[in-house]
């Protein structure tokens, strides 16, 4: 019995140092950007403001967070509605290629984000398409789609068909049962496809690297080139705890209406 | 029974309307933005760039195999494709050895589950430039870590922690622990509590019961968690990038530097050719293995 609760104890202590390494850069972020000195070194000083006050003052970070908030929400318009049609053909009717087909829908997530994103920039090139936030939002859609493909096929498979059915023989027509039956049925999926496909758009650097100029800068990119150019800059703690905060709303409600273990 | 024929026709015909309806407006797009930009990327790896005299970049467009044979004959690429596959290795044991006894306890734990799923997951939602800012935040010059150090008399001079392979292999873990705990995680989770009961009722004591019974059957979440971790690290961009900060490359980021700092688009399209059938290779091999574990099975 001793040995046993000496393992318990063990796993536990190993536990929580993994949930620390897990959390810890998040943690810190938040915790530093009440930071009142001018520089970011540990051991911090007081408490202020001053860096959520610079961020609202900073041009740059938020027509920064302005583009990206667009393409997102463009992403996810966009999305969802391709994904949902090609889910449902895939989920209800049989035709050669099936297969082969949701595996080719799924396979932007297979390709790696650096080789999309200069193969994105030939294309545009090649086609004399200049940069512009459409540039970003029809790249974002390809990278985004698969996750609303994948998620409404998941509620389809668990939809039971007989319900369908019944609003039929009741009298209802095929538009009135998709609208009244089907589409509430599986909102959970459509509900997951859209949070995903708007975060994968909002938080994308490896394929928007490649499209981004100095002035049409999604926010990712800029924190991104500005860390890679200028090493760390405390104004970055604000704007990440910003955008933390307006995650984990998201992801709460995701968790409310979806549950995160069935995704 | 006379109009079944022509119901039947005009049912397939209907339905494959409905098909191509529903798929070919998504299918449009992965045409433009997937097969469209891939095969460019194959021709530019054949093309070649120029300096001109003023530094001006001119394009050769010819047909040729010199940038891949570049490629074999450079030391330096092959150094960056071989640092590429170790590190992603390296991350791939390091998750193991951090995720499984995590996920352990997750998949035995029966109060604070959800809050504790929700803690491995919550990483997962915060992006992946910020966590990395965070790790710079934590591991840098004036950073938590070397204050730590510095005050308990540990170091008497600042530990260098990021801009280098150490830097980058926390960030790298720290992006992908959650893949490894969550794909882990569920396949314990199914594994029946009375099989473990059935080996203690036996004379098993707690480790034989883990080791011979608990281990084998999670063996399948192990080899997929580390699938997934080890092709989703060859290619990770974000995290190398700032946390070797330019003094160490791997292929994304080489990708990066080539066409857009050194505007060599013939060569970026060549490594991230090499970069791509790199990654396939790794999930083709991995769905082989797959397929062979569960015939074992």
């Amino acid at each position: 019995m001793g040995r046993r609760s000496l393992i318990g104890v063990l796993l536990g202590a190993f536990n929580l140092l993994v949930y620390l390494f897990l959390l810890a850069p998040i943690a810190v972020v938040i915790i530093a950007s009440f930071n009142s000195s001018a520089r970011l070194s540990f051991p911090l000083e007081g408490v202020s403001l001053q860096w959520y006050r610079a961020f609202l003052a900073n041009r740059e970070l938020l027509e920064a967070l302005r583009l990206s908030a667009v393409v997102a929400l463009a992403t996810t318009a966009l999305a969802l509605p391709l994904g949902l049609l090609a889910a449902f053909a895939i989920d209800r009717y049989r035709f050669p290629g099936r297969d082969a087909l949701s595996a080719f829908l799924l396979s932007p997530l297979l390709i790696p984000g650096v080789v999309l994103g200069i193969g994105i920039l030939i294309f545009y090139a090649s086609v004399g398409l200049p940069i512009s936030v459409w540039g970003f939002v029809l790249a974002h859609v390809l990278i985004a789609s698969p996750y609303v493909v994948r998620t409404v096929l998941a509620s389809l498979a668990r939809f039971d068909r007989s319900l369908e059915e019944a609003a039929m023989s009741l009298g209802a027509d095929d538009l009135r049962t998709k609208r009244a039956v089907t589409l509430p049925a599986i909102r959970p999926g459509l509900l997951a496809g859209g949070i995903f496909a708007f975060m994968t758009s909002f938080d994308n650097v490896p394929l928007s690297v490649f499209l981004a100029t100095p002035t049409v800068t999604p926010l990712p990119v800029k924190i991104y080139a500005d860390l890679d150019s200028h090493g760390i800059d405390p104004v970055f703690t604000a704007v990440s705890t910003v955008l933390i905060v307006g995650t984990l709303a998201l992801v709460l409600l995701l968790d409310r209406y979806v549950g995160l273990e069935r995704l | 029974m006379a109009g079944s024929i022509a119901e039947r026709v005009y049912h397939l015909k209907r339905s494959r309307w409905s098909v191509l309806a529903g798929v070919l407006p998504i299918l449009s797009v992965y045409v433009a933005l997937l097969v469209i930009p891939m095969l460019l990327l194959g021709q530019f790896s054949l093309y070649r760039k120029l300096t001109g005299e003023m530094g001006q970049v001119v394009l050769i467009r010819e047909v040729s195999l010199a940038n891949y044979a570049k490629f074999l004959a450079s030391p330096f690429y092959f150094r960056i494709l071989k640092d590429t596959l170790v590190m992603a290795l390296t991350v791939t044991g390091l998750c193991v050895l951090l995720g499984y006894p995590v996920a352990f306890s997750l998949s035995r734990a029966r109060r604070w589950k959800g809050i504790l799923y929700l803690l491995v997951l919550a990483p997962f939602f915060v992006s992946v430039v910020i966590r990395t800012y965070g790790w710079m935040v934590i591991l840098g010059h004036n950073g938590l870590v070397n204050w730590l150090l510095l005050a308990s008399g540990l170091v008497t001079a600042p530990v260098p922690l990021i801009y280098n392979y150490t830097g980058i292999l926390i960030g790298v873990t720290h992006i992908m622990l959650p893949y490894m705990v969550i794909t882990l995680e569920a396949v314990l989770r199914k594994i029946d509590r009375s099989l473990i009961e059935a080996a203690q009722g036996l004379g098993a004591n707690p480790w034989q019961a883990f080791s011979r019974v608990i281990f084998p059957l999670s063996l399948p979440g192990l080899v997929a968690g580390s699938l997934l971790v080890f092709a989703l690290s060859v290619s990770i961009f974000t995290t190398p990038s700032l946390m070797g900060g330019g003094r160490i490359h791997l292929m994304s980021t080489i990708i990066y530097e080539e066409t857009m700092g050194q505007v060599n688009w013939p060569s970026g399209a060549m490594l991230a050719w090499v970069l791509l059938v790199t990654t396939l290779a790794v999930l083709g091999l991995s769905q082989l293995a797959a397929r062979r574990f569960e015939w074992r099975r």
